[in-house]
């Protein structure tokens, strides 16, 4: 665990040798933007996005609001960030998961099975990216859509064969369908135990494209 | 004894009364009218009391003579926008079995929703983000279909098991697929979006020939 920063830490840095001074300071900044990171979801997390201050996101990040001014622009500037970081984790993490596994329904049970751990670890991130953006509307509506479709690109997209999609509509409404069953779980209480959707999941994200009868036995199986 | 000019006479209480009455139903009926304009084009998060009242050329007062703020206002906005719906749910709905009446009633929520794109938008997209009340309100219409999703269950001749929060998904998935046309203004294309939603709905109780066939009958029926 990292102590807390003192805002202008400066005699840290002046204490390092020279030479050092970039590097430490890289290692400051990536610190306190990190626990910026982390203030935005917690905070965002218990309150909703328009119910979070920037002054509520740099106290629970440790560091003072000029601080917080130092990385961001805005509270939406610092939402976004911190929602593309989730983003881009989330798919690293399911493509890396799909790497070793060659048959395309068992690789997209494994890639769900990867998200629900990730999410299991941490259901803060459902009520970040999931639950706070709804409510938030506009474009948090909007990013928040361009992600959950992008989640679903991931499991669905490099499928070998490429199977034809019988229905669009059925591929778009599985996204609301994912996003339904996880934030239901959280709600509930259950956030821990999002592995156990897997079964439900894999089986309502292959129907389109396997059909039902398959997809059951992938999501059983 | 001076008469006074006709102007200045006082009118009857009653007439009064009943006057005043009509005059606040009319200015609520116009401060609805002007919020769906407001909330549907600015987005509930971005709407102000002022722009409201701009839009229903209403004073202030009036507007807090009926609502408390902007939630309550979207909240009653909802509320008349689900009974216009409801009306048209019930006109179409003419006996028919699970099948019949689920294709019937969505085909007119369908056109309902064509006809009013601003009422689409606030009811699927800025109830969300209305506070617990409104989203209470959202919440209810995804679980009233999936609970009619449900018997499906009971109708159907498949030989298939269904994921406990099966309906729940679906539900949810149709009111996405919903919104992702909305937000892409192609709500107008009822009858496809239709046949798409019909299918999601609709397959796994009856399978994809029985689902085929519903949708055709439903849309001659209703043409």
């Amino acid at each position: 665990m990292n102590p807390p920063d003192r805002e202008g830490d400066d005699a840290g840095l002046q204490r390092l040798p020279p030479g050092r001074h970039g590097l430490s300071r890289e290692f400051v900044t990536r610190n306190q933007r990190d626990r910026l990171t982390a203030g935005m979801i917690a905070t965002v997390a218990a309150h909703g996005y328009h119910e979070t201050t920037i002054s509520e996101v740099a106290a629970a990040a440790g560091v003072s609001r000029r601080t917080f001014y130092s990385y961001f622009d805005s509270k939406e500037a610092c939402f976004l960030d911190t929602f593309g970081l989730i983003e881009d984790h989330l798919v690293e993490v399911m493509t890396d998961a799909g790497t070793t596994i060659r048959a395309w329904p068992a690789r997209a049970k494994a890639q769900l099975s990867v998200m629900l751990e990730e999410l299991a670890a941490n259901p803060d991130l459902v009520r970040f990216a999931l639950i706070a953006p709804p409510a938030a509307g506009g474009r948090f509506l909007e990013r928040y859509r361009a992600f959950l479709e992008r989640l679903i690109g991931v499991v669905a997209g490099d499928r070998v064969p490429r199977s034809k999609v019988a229905n669009e509509g059925a591929e778009l409404a599985m996204a609301g369908g994912l996003a339904a069953l996880i934030t239901a779980k959280v709600n509930a209480g259950e956030g821990e135990r999002l592995l156990e959707l897997l079964p439900e999941l894999t089986e309502l994200v292959l129907t389109p494209y396997i059909g039902h009868k398959r997809a059951a036995k992938e999501a059983r199986g | 004894m001076a008469r006074l000019p006709q102007a200045l006479r006082g009118t009857p209480v009653g007439t009064t009364r009943l006057s005043r009455e009509e005059l606040s139903e009319r200015q609520l009926r116009r401060i609805l009218d002007g919020a769906v304009r407001v909330f549907a084009r600015r987005g509930f998060q971005d709407s102000t009391v002022d722009n409201i009242i701009t839009a229903a050329d209403v004073g202030v007062g009036s507007f807090y003579a009926h609502f408390d703020g902007k939630e309550e206002c979207l909240d009653k906005v909802c509320e008349r926008i689900s009974a216009e719906a409801g009306d048209a749910l019930t006109r179409a709905l003419d006996g028919g079995g699970w099948t019949e009446r689920f294709c019937d009633g969505m085909l007119a929520l369908l056109r309902f929703a064509a006809a009013n794109p601003l009422s689409a938008r606030v009811v699927l997209l800025e109830a969300q983000t209305g506070g617990p009340r409104v989203l209470a309100r959202y919440g209810a219409m995804i679980d009233e279909i999936a609970a009619y999703l449900a018997q499906g269950r009971e109708v159907s001749t498949l030989d298939r098991d269904w994921p406990p929060a099966f309906e729940e998904a679906t539900a949810s998935g149709l009111f996405w697929l919903l919104q992702s046309r909305l937000v892409r203004g192609e709500l107008e294309e009822v009858d496809s979006l239709f046949a798409e939603m019909a299918e999601v709905a609709l397959e796994p109780y009856l399978g994809p020939a029985a689902t085929r066939r519903a949708v055709g009958a439903a849309l001659a029926r209703a043409s």
